[in-house]
């Protein structure tokens, strides 16, 4: 009986293995026949997939419009756009319309959706330092688009997640499976960065830009903190040291043009609306420490002023507010273990960083006496000391300086607590 | 014997029973500030939920049902007006996609309010659990962005709300039995595991002072919207500025009364 019971069991697990077998045939399709759109077998949207991959990009741009995520300076757009114009190949224009637009995001990244829409993070524009860097990145986003990248992705998921779902059945559900399924899919993104690195190249090169200089982007790779801050146009990446050497022979391969443009001036331009949006982006997402690397990047590139003073100011007083945000900084950029002694040690470091954020108020008043947000930064800080009386004078003298601030029921409302 | 097995099955229930009140833990987290603040607040607005509805598919090309999630969203701000109205708050009607179509300011305002409800998220739900004596601790803020909503709107308070709800397609409801099959052949006993599921998150922020006044989370194993009746039925009763406002002009000596 209980020999008839475990061959019976036996006979069960074959069958389940043969069905599971059969599935992996049957839903197994080849993203290696899909082609380039400079090709002239490409065929693009042809297959329901990829048409719906277009749509889905459509709803997803009208999110992010929805959000006001969309940076909408005119001039600032409009030059994006030129330089990506200028990077797309002659063979796809009219196959696929491109738009290039900022986003009001920190991190330092880039992405292109398959609708032929590019965005690019404040966060990474801000680290660039010329055009040709920025006409690199445009290039190796247009890239992606060409080579059609994201259709590429999406079929090699759903063979990949098939195979993984069956291959979890044959582990009995334990999710065992999922790890190299994981790590395949990170393998073909690695090849898709690399094979968009080139041609970019190509296209930067065809657009008359110094690729010498477009390469110093892979510099910015390595000054990047926690390369989990990023995603799409570095993460995925080989690491920069094989980019660098990869993009490097990428060059050598191709035949320079005369007039080799870098516009750093123009580009020094472009940036400065850019770097304060950055700062205060970073701050809104409580990147305390980052938001501090970003301001003095900025005055060792633009020199000491107001402003940034009074940034240095934001990111201390900020840090004494939020001590739990400070520890959860700490341990993602440096890989540590976010526990309550490592919150316990950012807690105890509340009035050294209140003393630093005074210091930084003051020096940014002894360089503009007008800037009032520095004055409403120290009214904060003695808030937070309990110096109410402090407090109240900075609060009236900042509302006093301009009429209907942004803010100006959230000081009142702290002045009605203070109650004097 | 008889008597043994009575004796030892009551302490089991009492140790149980010990156990229960010691952990009763709450998903609600509210401000120290609470009841003072509620004083000063007239009126709500409900800010248009973020819902995401999903068919989890066996290829995990997962698809968006729009369908659903415009049913869930509009029942959740007819449920949550029906609620707050019921709590004696006002509940302004305002058209946010007009007003983000036409003012981009606004818009993004809106979406640095979410970030910042999400970032106070993670403080106000890491570490330990939390005891029903001690939800009411909390000191969380989203700062002044929240501003940009009461010099729109003029509501003094905002109610936000989160859900995510998941679907399993028929491949990945066969592939999930195929494995609770060979999990019973080999262990004798059968997981079941759902085939939908939802997740809600409800917040009312004061649009003054930027006060996370109250949040409560709720999941159940189907996507409905009722999940905010669920997770509302532990906002306290408190009187709300709207309802002093009322009882003084039908009665004046209310606020000697108070």
């Amino acid at each position: 009986m209980t020999y008839l019971f475990v061959k019976s069991k036996l006979l069960l697990c074959h069958l389940s293995y043969c069905l599971l077998l059969l599935l992996i045939t049957a839903c197994v399709s080849s993203p290696s026949s899909v082609q380039p759109l400079s090709s002239d077998s490409h065929r693009y949207l042809l297959t329901e997939r990829e048409q719906k991959l277009v749509k889905i990009s459509d709803k997803a741009h009208q999110e992010l419009v929805d959000k006001g995520l969309i940076y909408r300076s005119k001039d600032m757009h409009d030059y994006v756009n030129r330089i990506g114009l200028s990077v797309v190949p002659e063979s796809v224009r009219g196959e696929v319309e491109f738009n290039f637009f900022i986003l009001k995001k920190p991190e330092v990244n880039a992405f292109a959706m398959p609708n032929g829409n590019i965005y690019l993070h404040v966060g990474l524009l801000a680290k660039l330092e010329n055009e040709a860097e920025l006409g690199f990145v445009l290039a190796h986003e247009v890239a992606h688009v060409v080579e059609r990248h994201s259709y590429r992705r999406q079929l090699n998921r759903h063979n990949t997640v098939v195979t993984a779902h069956v291959a979890d059945l044959l582990l009995f559900g334990t999710g065992l499976a999922y790890l190299p399924a994981g790590l395949d899919l990170a393998s073909h993104s690695r090849d898709h960065e690399t094979r968009a690195d080139a041609q970019g190249f190509k296209y930067l090169n065809q657009a008359g830009y110094d690729l010498g200089q477009a390469e110093g982007v892979f510099t910015k790779l390595v000054d990047v903190k926690h390369q989990e801050t990023v995603s799409s146009f570095w993460s995925s990446h080989p690491n920069s040291l094989l980019r660098e050497k990869a993009a490097r022979s990428s060059i050598e391969q191709q035949v320079l043009s005369d007039n080799r443009k870098v516009e750093a001036e123009v580009y020094k331009a472009f940036r400065r609306n850019i770097a304060e949006l950055n700062i205060k982006l970073r701050l809104s997402h409580m990147q305390f420490e980052l938001a501090e690397d970003a301001v003095n990047s900025e005055i060792s590139r633009q020199g000491d002023m107001a402003q940034w003073q009074y940034y240095l100011g934001e990111t201390y007083r900020l840090r004494a507010n939020n001590p739990e945000a400070v520890a959860r900084e700490h341990s993602w950029l440096y890989n540590k273990r976010l526990n309550d002694e490592l919150k316990q040690e950012f807690a105890q470091n509340k009035s050294l960083y209140l003393d630093s954020a005074i210091e930084h108020y003051r020096k940014t008043l002894q360089m503009d006496k007008n800037y009032s947000f520095a004055k409403k930064g120290l009214g904060l800080v003695a808030y937070s000391q309990k110096k109410y009386v402090n407090a109240r004078q900075y609060f009236d003298d900042y509302l006093h300086a301009k009429e209907r601030r942004k803010d100006h029921r959230y000081i009142k409302n702290l002045i009605k607590k203070i109650g004097m | 014997m008889n008597n043994r097995v009575e004796i030892v099955s009551k302490w089991i229930l009492l140790a149980c029973l010990f156990l229960i009140t010691a952990c009763s833990n709450t998903s609600v987290r509210q401000h120290q500030d609470f009841y003072e603040t509620a004083r000063s607040i007239d009126s709500v607005i409900i800010v248009p939920p973020e819902v995401v509805v999903e068919l989890v598919t066996f290829t995990g090309e997962n698809e968006q049902l729009v369908e659903r999630e415009a049913t869930v969203k509009s029942c959740l701000v007819s449920l949550a007006k029906q609620r707050l109205e019921s709590h004696g708050l006002r509940v302004i009607d305002f058209d946010f996609l007009k007003a983000i179509e036409s003012d981009e300011e606004f818009a993004y305002a809106l979406t640095q309010c979410r970030e910042a409800f999400k970032a106070a998220q993670k403080d106000l739900y890491s570490g330990d659990r939390v005891s029903e004596d001690d939800k009411d601790k909390f000191q969380a803020s989203i700062g002044p962005v929240v501003n940009a909503i009461v010099e729109k709107t003029g509501a003094e308070s905002m109610l936000l709300m989160e859900y995510y709800g998941f679907e399993k397609s028929g491949g990945m409801i066969a592939k999930d039995v195929a494995v609770s099959v060979l999990l019973a052949l080999l262990t004798g006993s059968v997981p079941v595991q759902a085939t939908e599921g939802a997740a809600l998150q409800v917040s009312l922020i004061d649009t003054v002072g930027g006060d996370v006044l109250w949040t409560n989370s709720k999941s159940a194993q189907e996507i409905d919207s009722s999940l905010l009746n669920i997770a509302l039925e532990e906002l306290p009763d408190v009187t709300w500025e709207a309802e002093i406002s009322l009882a003084k002009s039908v009665d004046p000596s209310f606020e000697n009364a108070q």
